[in-house]
């Protein structure tokens, strides 16, 4: 019998569907034989459906220096990730162990700085960063978390071993993906579902709202929280707004709060109303314009000082940056060793740190095979491709690097996975493998949990190992099995 | 309610509602018009509404003449007129998209929806079919209503929405009612063109059908004014909007009594009255114009007070406010008379 699969061109490196060209892998098979006899124009229309869906809700991200503020849509791939059980439990037991180690290591940051005493992690390192709040050393948060909420980045290489590439502990986005994606897909497939035996995701905002709960000053017994967004025109706008809609909390802008007497209040129609837990999706550097950036208007001036005073919780915690800083991730499985006297259970990409002479070096004499990231910079801007760079770029952070060898890091390059993507061409219309990675959301409250799945992020140029948003990559739902077929 | 959530619910009702006056203004005296009335008379008319509605400069710069074509370009798709029904749209939608968790989802898909179609036309599709055109905004409006109507809370939300909506309403009715073949009680319209100004002025506040209910199809001057000012039950009449006004205001308030929100009450209160207890022999003697400018000046005071009380919640100094990191809706402030 055709199927729709008859034609995909299975290319070198890992593919995530197919163990050999027509053979899937056993927590494939299902999918492989209910979607193989969809034909190719179903799918066109399906595909041209989830488009508009996604259109109306708004689930669009705006992209940064255009002038027409164009919304576009974070596209979204037909064929969605399916991860079985056994898998997951290791990325789960992985991504948590990982989240312990770097909240103790932001606890004894802003602490007693043990592991900088005990010369695990240089000092300097710490120090020279931007994102480590030096204000706040001295302050620990309620209950010692710092890290609410956060995305682990996993993407694995040509042998399907699992790495992680970043850890995301600030604000962290991409969870309404991960919801919508699954709304559209059954909206779309209402009948592929059944059977499939695949772990529901919706649990996660019932799951956010009661960890924030926790957070609020003792003895409130109904806590006013809300969400802190920098408005419509931030990129992950949707997001804060479906939350919002979610855990049936208002969503806030700095203009809307005000503090006074170290309490932060919200302006409404019939006066100050007390706020006890912010989830806030603004950076800390225009989080409160009197301790950091000036010019920002998009915090609240003296909430700083407020969550010092303890009268208002704030998820995430201030200061994370320092932890995810994308020269201190070499240091993650030293701290798993630190702290928890634990082998690592995900491993990290190798990662030379231009800043340490010897790895400058290296870095320096093999521009051309490395990815070059600058440790301040995400969502995929200011990296060196090296293998698809040309001379000029080269020489370009070559110049960079030495200028400033603390803001660069270099990793070998990783062939990514990949997984079969729909494609609607101008006379055809097919089914290709892209490069994809994922990001799991840990979420810390009596206990640490995790999305079932997360956002699978895909690269849909040809060839390209970016998946970020802004930098043309798209979504796919993602699929955790209950078992392992 | 925060106060931002409030404002936009206002401005989503006051865009939305001014959209669906020009739609429907525009349409009616574009067919009657274009149709019967001279060049001239054309001009005069189109004038008096962009100066009404505080367009005429901003067209004025843009195209020169008055010119029917042009107007319509203006008033429909035009990028730069603030007050045209593309950015009316986009302005309602962008108050919403701020809002977004405090609006059911229905409203905001047909919102989203609503101001894709809309951005998409260009004049190719306003030439190719103009009475297709406005008849979308029109009744996308109207549905819009019915959507909110159907599945928003009946919340302070809901309150600002219907406030917003109704003092639009209020003054584009005044407005309708201010031209010369009203403005004396013993005029007949006697040129089939006068007759036509006064069937458009009915059937731009969609009241000509309801009119004919009360006062069969016979055109009077007086009788027009009486129902489009003073009638307690058509929802378009002045009379009806600043009793819709007082209340709302009244039912927002709740118990709160700071004195910017008594102000406001007591305003509102104030302007129902004069309508409530009005009578056309006081029109004609103050003069209709005069009238219904001191009409207008009161919404306008009321509009304020409402600002005032809700919007600009007291309890931090001016100083502290941080300035606004997204333009505030652009629609021009009603126009003083």
């Amino acid at each position: 019998m055709k199927s729709l699969f008859d034609r995909y061109p299975m290319k070198s490196g890992f593919d995530e569907m197919f163990e050999s060209p027509g053979i899937p892998r056993p927590h494939y098979r299902r999918l492989f034989e209910r979607l193989g006899n969809v034909p190719l124009k179903d799918l066109r229309l399906k595909r041209k459906q989830a488009d508009q869906a996604f259109l109306r809700q708004g689930i669009t991200f705006t992209v940064y220096g255009d002038a027409q503020q164009t919304e576009k849509i974070f596209p979204f791939d037909l064929l969605p990730r399916i991860i079985p059980n056994t898998e997951w439990q290791i990325i789960e037991a992985g991504t948590k162990q990982r989240v312990r180690a770097l909240n103790m290591f932001l606890v004894d940051l802003y602490g007693e700085q043990k592991i900088l005493k005990d010369h695990v992690v240089p000092r300097d390192l710490i120090e020279s960063s931007e994102h480590f709040q030096k204000d706040l050393v001295g302050f620990c948060p309620p209950k010692g978390v710092f890290i609410h909420v956060s995305g682990i980045d996993l993407v694995r290489n040509h042998e399907g071993q699992y790495y992680v590439l970043e850890d995301n502990l600030r604000t962290p986005s991409g969870i309404s993906y991960v919801l919508e994606n699954r709304l559209v897909m059954s909206q779309l497939f209402p009948n592929l579902f059944s059977d499939m035996h695949v772990r529901p995701v919706d649990q996660y905002p019932a799951q956010l709202l009661e960890n924030l709960k926790g957070l609020a000053p003792l003895g409130k017994e109904n806590p006013t929280i809300v969400l802190l967004t920098p408005g419509v025109f931030n990129s992950a706008y949707f997001e804060h707004s479906f939350l919002s809609l979610q855990m049936g909390i208002k969503m806030v802008e700095g203009r809307d709060l005000v503090v006074e007497s170290d309490k932060v209040y919200m302006k409404t129609t019939k006066g100050l109303e007390q706020i006890d837990v912010i989830y806030r999706r603004v950076d800390d550097a225009f989080l409160d314009p009197e301790i950091f950036r000036k010019d920002s208007v998009l915090g609240v001036p003296g909430l700083v000082r407020a969550y010092r005073a303890g009268n208002v919780a704030l998820a995430n915690g201030i200061g994370n940056g320092i932890a995810d800083d994308k020269a201190v991730y070499t240091f993650v499985p030293k701290m798993i060793d630190y702290y928890l006297k634990e082998q690592p259970i995900l491993h990290n990409v190798p990662t030379y740190l231009c800043g340490i002479p010897e790895d400058r070096q290296y870095v320096l004499e093999h521009l051309g095979e490395l990815v070059v990231k600058a440790v301040a910079e995400s969502g995929g801007y200011g990296m060196l491709m090296g293998p698809s760079s040309t001379k000029a770029e080269q020489d370009e952070f070559r110049k960079k690097i030495l200028a400033n060898p603390r803001s660069y890091i270099a990793q070998p390059v990783v062939t990514l996975s990949h997984h079969p993507c729909v494609f609607d061409g101008t006379d055809t219309f097919n089914i290709m493998g892209r490069h994809i990675d994922l990001r799991p959301f840990v979420l810390w409250g009596e206990d640490i949990t995790l999305s079932l799945g997360g956002l699978t992020r895909v690269a849909l140029k040809e060839g390209s190992l970016v998946v970020n948003s802004s930098q043309g990559g798209g979504s796919k739902d993602t699929w955790v099995l209950y078992g392992d077929e | 309610m925060l106060s931002r959530t409030a404002e936009s619910f206002f401005w989503i009702g006051r865009s939305i509602e001014r959209a669906e006056y020009t739609a429907r203004f525009v349409n009616v005296h574009y067919h009657l018009l274009t149709e019967i009335a001279t060049g001239q008379e054309q001009a005069d008319i189109w004038s008096r509404y962009l100066e009404d509605t505080g367009e005429l400069e901003a067209y004025q710069t843009l195209y020169g003449d008055v010119l029917t074509k042009s107007v319509l370009e203006f008033v429909t798709l035009n990028r730069d007129n603030p007050d045209s029904l593309t950015n009316l749209i986009a302005a309602a939608r962008n108050n919403a998209r701020g809002i977004q968790d405090q609006l059911s989802s229905e409203v905001w898909h047909f919102l989203n929806d609503f101001y894709f179609s809309l951005k998409e036309k260009t004049e190719i599709d306003l030439w190719a079919d103009t009475h297709d055109l406005l008849r979308h905004v029109r009744n996308t409006c109207y549905t819009l209503d019915g959507v909110m109507g159907g599945t928003m809370v009946r919340d302070d939300g809901w309150n600002f929405y219907r406030l917003g909506k109704n003092i639009e309403r209020g003054g584009r009715t005044a407005r309708l009612i201010d031209i010369p073949i009203l403005s004396e009680p013993t005029t007949e319209p006697k040129r089939i063109s006068e007759y036509h100004q006064c069937l458009a002025a009915l059937k731009s506040a969609s009241a000509f059908e309801a009119y004919r209910k009360f006062y069969s199809a016979q055109l009077v001057p007086k009788k027009i004014v009486r129902f489009l000012l003073f009638h307690d039950r058509f929802p378009r009449s002045v009379r009806f909007t600043t009793t819709q006004t007082s209340e709302l205001i009244e039912l927002i308030a709740g118990g709160t009594r700071r004195s910017e929100t008594r102000q406001a009450i007591r305003m509102a209160g104030a302007l129902a009255a004069d309508l409530e207890f009005g009578s056309l022999e006081e029109v004609y003697s103050t003069g209709l114009s005069a009238f219904l400018a001191q009409v207008l000046e009161q919404f306008d005071q009321i509009s304020n007070m409402v600002a005032q009380a809700f919007f600009r919640t007291s309890g931090y100094s001016e100083t502290s406010l941080p300035s606004e990191p997204h333009p505030k809706p652009t629609l021009s402030q009603v126009q003083q008379n």
